[in-house]
């Protein structure tokens, strides 16, 4: 079966993709470096899907974190450094645009070399934001460029939705560029798994008991499910990503499906009827309110987004959600 | 880093200014910084991103001596072969000095690696501050269309001394609503009063001034290069939700020593009183609102504290989630910590129209299409705050009435 490629673009989508990799880590036992300890206590061997071998013998994830600088060199000084090749980190983006001009090849050329590392790429998992800087036009251009280069394979997008109130770090923006980028992304994913971080919140008060979680409590439990849902890729009865996304969503016009439901599905629990679209409705009321009154259109005029892309966007996602 | 930010300090108030400007955030440089979006580094220490221009070249050298601009090389200084007298239309015209301001603002933009914006520093009521500062922001804004220009702008009180300062006021706020992103308006009659209750001061020097605006100025600056903060652009869209309506914000700055805590920072911040420029946000509704904490805070706790101010803050209802919170973690020089209120509000538009008074009233001794015009701006930008006022959550007219009252209770 074949290799499974992960992109983490823009802050939230590499600080994901950092809490998915360490439990990779801790799952399979891994050090800092790569290297399984002989006789390491973890009951699962890392395998080929998700990690390439080094010369050395340790184990080096097939991974690329696109980001701005800051971004970046955060990625390149944690928990990661040991693992990743300098290749596997792209700086790219703006400075301070939140609908970045987007220009994938760089990153395209990357994944390439990633893909060229493998004996038969089976599709690519990325985690991105929709509503930040970098991400948000950027993870979309690399999915149709990586659509073009890869025709066939498919792309599974963990989506992670701007929060509701003033309590995050979004910009004002956000709902439209949240609507505008996850209107592209549906053009070119196979599986949308949406990821609402007040739904996290929430679960993540519950059960850990924390009043009060961070950005590493929700991240860690986003990636432990991610953990989770990826489990029938790389365990004993192995499926491959693009009969996991047909199990999922058999169709392919309607790619949405709730983290819950993924989650149970891995584990062959029984699905807990988890709202797919609670995040994504809310979003697209945010945007509604905005719309409605007129503001910030110029902003993202000034983008390069006019009006009726944004209205055309709308459509199209409001098609997917029942109302 | 999230990218370099240029200043352009015009006229005798804005090199005034801007000395007292550098030499605070000289003292609130943090000097480990890899790079700083103010600085550029030179030889010995740090040199600001500034450049400075006057017509009048006897102003010029007085600022040049000043500690704060020691670093600054002499092509950062760019001198005319005379002032303008409060005549707008010259210091517009350029009183020959545009080449040369030109160039050494492209030499400044050619050290940047990632160019994020300009922020020119004037007076409005002046001939140079005024004129060729408008002709400055027009400029950036042809040049480098892609940098965001925001402004810091010294409002005369217009009492009347001088019918020039009103024209110069006038066309100077019809020339940034058109062409800047953002203008944080300054208002001497308003740091007044700061001073006369802070500091017991009832006839304040040019100088005790400028530090009260240079501390506003600083801790809007200080947001830029904070990763917790807010760099320029996003600051610039946030307050600025409509392109025709507001291009003005007001700054409210609430400095704490140890006896005070962050609650009475960030309600005083919230209260009606004593923003740096004269207008009641009472009057009107918040369009655009950023509350920015300074000092040892954490995100989740300052979001925290501003959480209530906010709730009972009048803002326009129809806007999706206009207020945003951010942190800086280095306090300002003078304070332990400090709570900076950026926003934009419908009640701005009073600026407006007592600057339209008093171009109506000084008109009386000329005819000029020029003013005309200007006057023009002004009307059509008073209207459009007034319906943003207007405008309830359901697009039905909302009437202002007088609710929105914070309980301030510090007063001494």
């Amino acid at each position: 079966m074949g290799e499974v490629i992960t992109i983490h673009v823009g802050g939230a989508g590499c600080r994901l993709g950092e809490a998915f990799w360490r439990s990779m880590m801790e799952l399979h036992g891994l050090q800092p470096d790569g290297h399984r300890p002989e006789g390491s206590g973890a009951a699962f061997e890392p395998d080929e899907v998700f990690f390439s071998v080094t010369p050395s013998g340790g184990w080096r994830p097939r991974a690329l974190f696109v980001g701005t600088g800051d971004v970046i060199n955060t990625v390149r000084g944690g928990d990661l450094r040991g693992l990743l090749h300098p290749e596997q980190h792209l700086q790219q983006g703006a400075i301070g645009r939140e609908v970045t001009a987007a220009r994938p090849e760089g990153a395209a050329d990357r994944v390439r070399r990633l893909a060229d590392a493998c004996r038969s790429p089976a599709g690519f998992i990325f985690t991105h934001a929709l509503g930040g800087r970098t991400a948000s036009r950027f993870a979309p251009a690399l999915m149709a460029q990586l659509a073009a280069d890869y025709p066939g394979l498919p792309i599974l997008s963990v989506l992670l939705l701007p929060a509701a109130d003033h309590l995050d770090q979004s910009l004002v923006t956000a709902p439209y560029s949240a609507v505008f980028s996850a209107a592209a992304v549906l053009d070119h994913a196979r599986l949308v798994i949406p990821v609402d971080n007040a739904t996290i919140h929430a679960a993540c008060r519950q059960a850990l008991g924390v009043e009060c979680p961070s950005w590493d409590h929700l991240n860690r439990s986003v990636a432990s499910a991610l953990c989770t849902l990826t489990e029938p890729l790389r365990g004993e009865a192995r499926v491959s990503l693009d009969a996991l996304a047909h199990a999922l969503a058999p169709e392919a016009s309607r790619p949405c499906v709730a983290i819950e439901e993924a989650v149970a599905f891995a584990t062959g629990a029984a699905g807990p009827g988890a709202d797919t679209f609670n995040g994504l409705s809310r979003v697209l009321g945010h945007f509604d309110l905005l719309r409605s009154s007129g503001a910030y259109l110029h902003a993202l005029e000034r983008d390069g987004v006019p009006a009726a892309a944004l209205d055309d966007a709308r459509v199209r996602l409001g098609a997917l959600i029942p109302a | 880093m999230a990218g370099e930010i240029v200043f352009v300090h015009v006229g005798g108030c804005g090199l005034r200014l801007g000395a007292a400007i550098w030499e605070r955030l000289g003292r609130e440089r943090d000097p480990t910084a890899e790079a700083d979006p103010l600085f550029a580094a030179a030889a010995d220490g740090a040199r600001p991103r500034a450049v400075f221009v006057d017509t009048d070249p006897a102003d010029l050298a007085s600022e040049r001596g000043h500690p704060g601009l020691a670093q600054l090389t002499p092509g950062a200084w760019v001198a005319g072969a005379g002032g303008t007298s409060r005549r707008w239309a010259d210091g517009y015209a350029g009183a020959g000095v545009v080449e040369a301001m030109a160039a050494a603002i492209q030499r400044e933009v050619e050290g940047c690696v990632a160019l994020q914006g300009f922020v020119v520093v004037h007076g409005a009521a002046g001939g140079t501050g005024g004129g060729l500062g408008a002709r400055v922001v027009e400029q950036l804004r042809a040049t480098y269309p892609g940098a965001v220009v925001v402004t810091f702008s010294v409002l005369s009180p217009l009492d009347g001394e001088d019918p020039a300062e009103a024209l110069c006021q006038a066309r100077s706020l019809a020339a940034l609503g058109q062409h800047a992103d953002l203008s944080f308006l300054l208002s001497n009659d308003a740091v007044d009063r700061i001073l006369l209750r802070e500091r017991r001061l009832d006839a304040p020097t040019h100088a005790d001034r400028n530090d009260v605006f240079a501390r506003a100025i600083t801790s809007v600056a200080s947001a830029w290069g904070s990763p917790t903060g807010m760099n320029l652009r996003d600051m610039a869209v946030t307050a600025r939700p409509f392109l025709r309506t507001n291009h003005l914000a007001l700054t409210h700055v609430a400095p704490s020593m140890a006896s005070f805590d962050w609650s009475w920072c960030v309600d005083a911040v919230f209260s009606y009183r004593d923003p740096l420029v004269s207008v009641d946000p009472r009057h009107g509704k918040y369009l655009g609102l950023i509350c920015l904490l300074r000092g040892d805070i954490s995100l989740a706790t300052a979001q925290e504290i501003v959480e209530q101010p906010l709730a009972r803050a009048r803002r326009v209802a129809w806007i999706w989630d206009t207020a945003k919170v951010r942190v800086s973690g280095t306090a300002p020089v003078d304070a332990q910590r400090s709570a900076t209120l950026i926003a934009t509000t419908t009640a701005l538009q009073g600026v407006l129209k007592s600057t339209a008074e008093a171009l109506h009233r000084a008109r009386r001794t000329t005819t000029d299409a020029a003013l005309d015009e200007a006057a023009a701006l002004l009307e059509e930008s008073i209207a459009r705050y007034q319906s943003a006022q207007d405008l309830g959550p359901d697009g039905q007219a909302d009437a202002v009435d007088e609710v929105f009252a914070p309980d301030f209770a510090s007063d001494e």
